[in-house]
């Protein structure tokens, strides 16, 4: 058990930071991206046999996050969208949490964000992703290609943004 | 264009959006993690215990409902099981109560007695589309003019909750006469990923211990009889 939680914990030094700043970047507002990855983590400890042995346990952490906000929405907002207003107060801190596309990717439905999220920000490939999602790598790459066309939608072609900032 | 250019433009730019939040730390012990998932196993255990009671409580009602003159007491307008309540109200709206993710088909089954044309159905939060429910047209929450197919706000609050406001997160009420002409009520039960196992089952709805049943949804539909029985 000692060895178990000495293992967690050099996990939760190692990748704490990191997890936090994806979650933050999904959800934009910063004391509850905090509460979603401390919580994520107390539940990687309760599940660290299997957590442990995951491909990819950041992703895990990231996933368990991301899944516990839209819990936490559909019970205080009943299905409606994901707001702007508690956005704010970290973009004003950290202004690229304010750019058009991670706006726009804040939109995206819950699955497509999260394939978005693990794919190209935490760089997993397709099957890691798959896994993680417990989907088939056809599903992820199918959320990838929609999230992306709807990002291609809402925002700005990126040689325009350049030109826009 | 393509896929190719644009996740490698879109992952440019979130890794600079990621890279500028250098300064962002999470600053929670791993001794206050920990402590957290120690205190939640004891709850966990406890909660476990009780639904063991519950379950007991449970089987004694309803042997008591197969005896005569006894069971679920219709004069008072009250069906409790251990994992819900409906009771009816004097004002002719009916006040449900979720305990657990159990016997939604008798929830179902006693809220079409009451008049209510309802469906009620369990979803695993794994199935992220909780809109797709098999043989029902939902009417998702909408902009509030109900544009778009959508359920305007003000409706959803006058059918779901009525003047009731600030109230437990596991109590909801139904009142049939502001429910549209045609139309029906839904109720989605979410549980999470993790609790395929038996021990998480009998946790409560609403309780914010991230075990057990999460959330539910309401919506209105369209009444058929495939979906809401008439």
């Amino acid at each position: 058990m000692e060895q178990e939680q000495r293992e967690f914990e050099e996990f939760y030094a190692a990748a704490r930071d990191a997890c936090l700043r994806v979650v933050l970047i999904s959800v934009g507002d910063q004391w509850r991206a905090e509460d979603l990855v401390a919580e994520a983590f107390t539940r990687a400890w309760m599940s660290w046999p299997k957590v442990r042995e995951h491909p990819a346990p950041r992703a895990w952490v990231v996933r368990t996050a991301l899944n516990t906000h839209v819990s936490w929405w559909r019970r205080h907002r009943r299905e409606v969208a994901l707001g702007s207003h508690d956005t704010a107060a970290a973009a004003g801190r950290y202004p690229g949490l304010d750019s058009s596309l991670v706006a726009a990717l804040r939109r995206l439905p819950a699955r497509q964000r999260e394939v978005i999220v693990l794919r190209l920000v935490l760089d997993l490939d397709t099957a890691t992703t798959a896994q993680t999602l417990g989907m088939p790598s056809g599903t992820v790459a199918s959320h990838l290609h929609r999230g992306l066309a709807a990002l291609r939608r809402d925002v700005p072609a990126p040689d325009e943004q350049e030109r826009i900032r | 264009m393509n896929d190719t250019a644009l996740s490698a433009a879109v992952r440019s730019h979130l890794t600079e959006v990621h890279d500028s939040l250098s300064t962002v730390h999470l600053d929670i012990p791993a001794s206050e993690i920990v402590a957290r998932a120690r205190k939640r196993r004891v709850r966990r255990r406890q909660s476990a215990l009780a639904g063991a009671a519950g379950i007991a409580a449970c089987a004694a009602l309803a042997v008591a409902a197969l005896l005569p003159g006894s069971g679920t007491d219709s004069s008072t307008g009250q069906a409790r099981l251990a994992a819900w309540t409906v009771a009816k109200q004097p004002d002719g709206s009916v006040m449900i109560t979720l305990h657990a993710v159990r016997h939604p088909a008798r929830l179902q089954q006693t809220l079409r007695a009451d008049g209510i044309p309802a469906k009620v159905s369990v979803n695993r939060q794994e199935v992220e589309n909780s809109l797709d429910v098999p043989g029902c047209h939902v009417y998702p929450l909408g902009p509030p003019d109900g544009a778009a197919g959508g359920t305007p706000e003000a409706l959803w609050q006058k059918v779901f909750y009525g003047p009731h406001m600030n109230v437990r997160s596991d109590t909801f009420w139904v009142y049939p006469s502001a429910i549209p002409h045609e139309r029906g009520v839904v109720i989605v039960i979410h549980y999470g990923p993790d609790k395929l196992s038996n021990d998480y089952r009998n946790y409560p709805v609403g309780t914010d211990l991230g075990y057990g049943v999460d959330s539910y949804s309401l919506y209105l539909v369209n009444a058929t009889p495939k979906c809401t029985g008439s």
